[in-house]
C-alpha cells in the first residue's frame, strides 16, 4: 500500500518535471526575433499554482525550486530573484489550499491573480532597489495581463490532460480518495 | 513529507524553517549574482553547457518543423522570386563591374597614401541554438564557444551586417546580445559625414542613435558602420542606414535580417597592442 502511494506521487513529480521541461523548450525555441513581440505568459507559474491548488500534497517545494532555478539559468534572467519571491507565494497558496479546502473557480481565479500581481510588483520593487535594468513597464503589464487571461486554459490542461484534479470530498481525507480519480 | 500531516505542529515548524532556508538560498544566490555579476554569468554559461544538450531532443525536431513550414511558404512565392532575382542579377552584374573598378582604384589610392587598412577579418560561423526566451532580453545562444576560440566582446554578423556582440562564453556555446537589446551600446560612425555616435538598443527593431554633435550633417539613408572605438570591436562593419522617425529622432534601419537569424559569423578581433594605437594617434595628428 505504502509502496503504491510512493509510486503514485513519483508519477506526479515526473509529470510536473516533464510539463515544465516542455514549456521551457518552447520558450527557448529560436523563433524569429520579430515575432517575439508575442509575449510568453509566465506558464510555469500558472502550472505550479494550478497544481498546488489541486494537489497540494503532490508537489514538493524542492522540486518547484529546482524547476525555477533551471528556468532562471536557461532563460538568462537574474538568478534567484523570481524563485525567492514566488516560493513565498506558492507556499501561501499551498497552505491556503490545505487548510481551507477546495476553492470555487471564481475564488481560485481571484486568489491566483492577486498573488501574481503582488509578486510581480514585488519583483519590480526588488529590481529598482538593486538597480537591475528592468524591462519597460508596458511590457510587464502586458505579460501580466496575458498570464492572467491564460490561466483557465492551464487549468483545463491540468484537469483533462494531466489528470491533476481536486480530491473528491474534503482535502484532509487524504490520498486514499485520489486513487479513484486516477 | 511533513506537508501531508498538516496537524502535526512539530513537522510544520520544521517545514517552515525548511522553506525559509530555501527562500534565503534563492535570495543569497540573487545577491551573489548582483555583486559578482561576471563570475555568476560564467557559472551560468557553464551550467548552460551542461543543460542545453538535454533540451536538444525537443528543440531539434521543433526546429526542423519550423524550417519545413518556412520551406512550404517559400515554394509558393518561388516563381515570382525567381523572376525578380534574375532582374536583380542583371543589374548586379553592372554594379559588380563598377565595384571591381572602384576597388582597384581605391586600393591604388590607399597604397599611394600609405593608409593601413583593417587586418583581413577572420570569422567563425555558428548556428543559433535558441533565443533568450524572454522578450525583454534580446539575446541568443550560438553553438560555438571557448573551444572554438570565441572571446567576449567580439562582433557577431549575419550575411549582411552587424547583429550584436558576444557576451558570455561557455565551453561549447556563447551568448550573443543583440543590437536591439536595451543594454546594448555600440560606438558607430555615420558615413559619409564621419560623425561619431552611439547606437543604443531600446527593444525596438529600429534602435536610435544618440550623442551626435552635428545633426545637420546627417541625412536619411546615410550608412552607419561600427567605428571601432574601444578597440574590441572591428571598425567599418556595416550596421544599417539612418532613418528619421515621426519625432525627427535619428534611428537606424538595420541591414541584418533579424527575421531569420540562423547562421551567424563571429568576427575574430585581434587584441590591439599599444604601438598600434600610438600609430593611429600619430597618423591622426599628421592628418590634422
Amino acid at each position: 500500500m505504502v509502496n503504491f502511494q510512493n509510486i503514485q506521487s513519483w508519477i506526479y513529480y515526473v509529470k510536473y518535471l516533464m510539463i515544465c521541461f516542455i514549456i521551457l523548450s518552447f520558450q527557448l525555441l529560436p523563433m524569429r526575433i520579430v515575432y517575439q513581440e508575442v509575449l510568453w505568459p509566465n506558464l510555469i507559474y500558472l502550472v505550479t499554482v494550478g497544481w498546488l491548488i489541486r494537489k497540494p500534497s503532490y508537489l514538493p517545494v524542492i522540486l518547484i525550486l529546482f524547476v525555477h532555478i533551471i528556468s532562471d539559468i536557461v532563460l538568462l534572467k537574474p538568478l534567484g530573484l523570481w524563485p525567492a519571491l514566488s516560493l513565498i507565494g506558492y507556499e501561501f497558496l499551498r497552505w491556503r489550499s490545505l487548510s481551507q479546502g477546495r476553492l470555487k473557480l471564481g475564488q481560485e481565479l481571484v486568489l491566483v491573480n492577486s498573488v501574481l500581481i503582488l509578486l510581480t510588483f514585488l519583483q519590480i520593487g526588488m529590481e529598482l532597489i538593486f538597480k537591475i535594468e528592468s524591462p519597460p513597464m508596458g511590457m510587464i503589464l502586458l505579460q501580466l495581463a496575458f498570464t492572467l487571461l491564460i490561466y483557465p486554459i492551464v487549468i483545463f490542461v491540468l484537469h483533462s490532460i494531466l489528470k491533476v484534479r481536486h480530491f473528491e470530498g474534503s482535502e484532509t481525507v487524504g490520498r486514499g480518495m485520489s486513487m479513484e480519480n486516477l | 513529507m511533513n506537508e501531508r500531516k498538516p496537524k502535526d505542529e512539530y513537522g510544520r515548524t520544521i517545514r517552515l524553517i525548511f522553506i525559509a532556508s530555501l527562500v534565503f538560498f534563492s535570495l543569497f544566490s540573487f545577491i551573489l549574482w548582483k555583486i559578482d555579476n561576471s563570475r555568476a554569468e560564467r557559472v551560468r554559461m557553464a551550467a548552460l553547457d551542461i543543460l542545453m544538450p538535454s533540451f536538444e531532443w525537443v528543440l531539434g525536431p521543433l526546429r526542423g518543423l519550423s524550417s519545413i513550414s518556412e520551406g512550404i511558404g517559400s515554394y509558393s512565392t518561388l516563381v515570382k522570386e525567381n523572376r525578380e532575382l534574375r532582374l536583380k542579377l542583371q543589374k548586379m552584374r553592372d554594379w559588380r563591374e563598377a565595384a571591381v573598378r572602384l576597388e582597384e582604384e581605391n586600393s591604388q589610392l590607399l597604397d599611394l597614401n600609405n593608409v593601413r587598412v583593417n587586418p583581413s577579418l577572420k570569422y567563425i560561423t555558428g548556428l543559433v541554438l535558441s533565443d533568450s526566451g524572454s522578450s525583454f532580453r534580446r539575446s541568443l545562444l550560438l553553438n560555438i564557444g571557448a573551444f572554438d576560440g570565441i572571446n567576449d566582446g567580439w562582433a557577431v554578423v549575419d550575411s549582411s551586417g552587424l547583429v550584436g556582440r558576444i557576451f558570455g562564453v561557455g565551453k561549447k556555446l556563447s551568448r550573443v546580445v543583440l543590437l536591439i537589446d536595451s543594454s546594448s551600446r555600440i560606438p558607430v560612425k555615420i558615413e559619409p559625414s564621419g560623425e561619431k555616435a552611439l547606437l543604443v538598443g531600446d527593444n525596438s527593431l529600429r534602435p536610435p542613435i544618440e550623442i551626435v554633435e552635428n545633426k545637420e550633417m546627417i541625412r536619411s539613408g546615410d550608412r552607419v558602420v561600427t567605428s571601432g572605438d574601444g578597440n574590441v570591436f572591428p571598425s567599418d562593419v556595416l550596421v544599417g542606414h539612418v532613418i528619421r522617425d515621426a519625432d525627427q529622432r535619428l534611428r537606424v534601419k538595420l541591414v541584418a535580417n533579424y527575421g531569420r537569424l540562423k547562421f551567424l559569423k563571429v568576427i575574430k578581433t585581434h587584441t590591439v597592442d599599444p604601438s598600434d594605437i600610438l600609430g593611429e594617434v600619430i597618423t591622426n595628428t599628421v592628418t590634422d
